[in-house]
């Protein structure tokens, strides 16, 4: 009965060969671990990583080191035999980690791979994180200065004491703050992707937002405030318009939040 | 309690440790010698400002930028302390100490101010001193590392109202080439307030094509179209060639380049 099943439905079979194949690929993974000790000591630490091609995940735990560990998505599979030979993979992924002062910059090269990092480190840490191309940007259990640019993927902050500034070109952007530093101003934006905020529910910010194409949903009540009048020469004629961010306060005002989007939404939430 | 004289509550604005009465006194003060409420609230803002840049490690860069603005201004304002600002170089210290000898002369100039019959001229230049020291401060927190304090320096930027030539320069610096676009963003949206300029709109024109972030090549496209600046529209051609232009933003230059011909 199975095997009419089988023989008839290629979507079937299709499907199967895929399970065999991600079976086979899961077994040949060939991970690189690169473990820092970072600067010791108060003052702000500094964490710079710039993924070339592939997601980068950081986790904030109560230990001392970073471990680093890289992934090949799709390792190479292609272990053609020659003659009773075999080709030996050689290191698909180099790491280079440099420590200076209170910074801490990892490097990498892959050779056009797409390689996802998993990343831990002591959870107060600041830092500067890119993807450029094939991936997500997660952040997690945080505490300190972030700033994001993934312009072809998401980009996610959950559970993060700190500011953020943020900004995707084709991702969603989610941020999810347990405490705000308010002297700090955020920022957030996406320009095909939706902007997705939790703060805490006491907190207090003078937001701007817009988005062109999308809506805004709030969960905080927000007092607006009026728009500014602009005045502008255009040829001979003097235009006069009101600003087009739609402004207000939560609370009683004070950090800067500037969240911008082209097609996507903004929803603010309380935690 | 001693009762403080009013160059100390001029200075104590500064500082933002004022009883609230002790406030509302210097602020009336200040309006009767012609001070506007935004150059009040700047004198207020200034102490928190200049402890929020100090308040981090600063890195290299910036140490050098701070460095290099103070040299400046020595070399101009007293050829004989070249000598001394050079030992102080490879010291962090010398920074929150540029910053104590800053506040205090304006605390010696706001206690003279009142004190003096000559109020008025001090009042111009306790004035120019603050506006100078902020622009100081504004410069060198956008070319700090963080794209946090970049932004702050934008938002500081903003609340000029005449700010010097250089920083409308560093303005178009950080719009041509910051490496992260939602400082690009701000800048623009800060340049805007001297759109009147002719020398600011055609540095805007001819920044339109070194613009790769979607985001910005939509704005400058809605600007342009507002102004109509009809010498956009070459800019606009040299980015339409690209083509990987996002879809949405093609559009929007098309229609753009469409209305301004």
């Amino acid at each position: 009965m199975l095997w009419e099943l089988y023989y008839k439905d290629m979507p079937l079979r299709l499907s199967l060969l895929v399970i065999l194949l991600n079976c086979f690929i899961d077994l040949s993974a060939q991970n690189e671990q690169l473990i820092i000790k970072p600067p010791a000591g108060s003052g702000e630490r500094f964490f710079v990583f710039e993924n070339p091609k592939g997601s980068v995940k950081v986790t904030g735990y109560d230990g001392d080191l970073i471990v680093v560990n890289a992934s090949p998505r799709f390792p190479d599979i292609e272990k053609v035999t020659t003659a009773g030979l075999h080709r030996i993979e050689q290191n698909p992924v180099n790491i280079r980690a440099e420590v200076n002062g209170r910074n801490v910059l990892l490097l990498t090269s892959s050779d056009g791979k797409t390689v996802d990092f998993d990343i831990k480190m002591p959870s107060v840490f600041s830092m500067k994180l890119k993807s450029l191309d094939n991936g997500n940007i997660d952040v997690l259990n945080i505490s300190g200065n972030i700033e994001v640019v993934n312009s072809n993927g998401n980009i996610t902050l959950e559970n993060i004491t700190g500011a953020a500034v943020l900004s995707s070109v084709y991702g969603t952007v989610t941020a999810s703050f347990r405490e705000v530093n308010p002297e700090a101003p955020m920022m957030f934006t996406s320009f095909e992707g939706s902007i997705v905020l939790t703060l805490p529910a006491m907190i207090n910010a003078t937001i701007k937002m817009k988005s062109d194409k999308g809506e805004i949903y709030s969960e905080f009540d927000i007092r607006p405030v009026k728009r500014q009048p602009v005045m502008r020469q255009a040829g001979n004629t003097a235009v006069y318009s009101l600003e087009d961010w739609t402004t207000g306060l939560i609370n009683n005002g004070n950090g800067d939040l500037v969240l911008k989007t082209y097609s996507g939404n903004i929803t603010l939430k309380k935690r | 309690m001693k009762k403080k004289d009013p160059g100390e509550k001029a200075a104590g604005l500064f500082r933002n440790d004022l009883l609230p009465e002790e406030e509302k006194e210097i602020v009336k003060a200040l309006e009767e010698e012609g001070f506007t409420s935004r150059e009040i609230e700047s004198l207020r803002n200034i102490g928190s400002d200049i402890e929020n840049i100090f308040s981090g490690e600063p890195s290299g860069r910036m140490d050098q930028m701070f460095y290099s603005m103070l040299q400046n201004e020595s070399r101009e304002k007293n050829q004989d302390e070249k000598g001394s600002s050079t030992i102080m170089k490879n010291n962090l210290v010398w920074m929150f100490a540029a910053a104590g000898i800053a506040l205090f002369i304006l605390g010696w100039f706001s206690a003279s101010l009142f004190q003096d019959s000559n109020g008025r001229h001090q009042l111009a230049g306790l004035s120019d001193e603050v506006r100078d020291l902020r622009e100081t401060l504004a410069l060198t927190m956008l070319n700090q590392s963080s794209a946090s304090e970049r932004i702050r320096a934008v938002n500081m930027i903003k609340e000029f109202d005449k700010p010097a030539e250089n920083i409308i320069g560093n303005l178009f610096k950080a719009l041509n080439t910051d490496e992260n676009d939602n400082v690009r963003l701000l800048a623009l949206d800060a340049l805007l307030k001297y759109i009147d300029r002719r020398d600011v709109r055609d540095e805007l024109v001819a920044s339109i094509s070194k613009q790769t972030s979607p985001m910005i090549q939509l704005r400058m496209a809605e600007i342009m179209t507002a102004l109509k600046e009809n010498r956009a529209v070459p800019e606009f051609r040299r980015l339409l060639d690209d083509p990987g232009l996002n879809y949405s933003v093609r559009k929007n230059i098309q229609d753009a380049v469409g209305t301004l011909l």
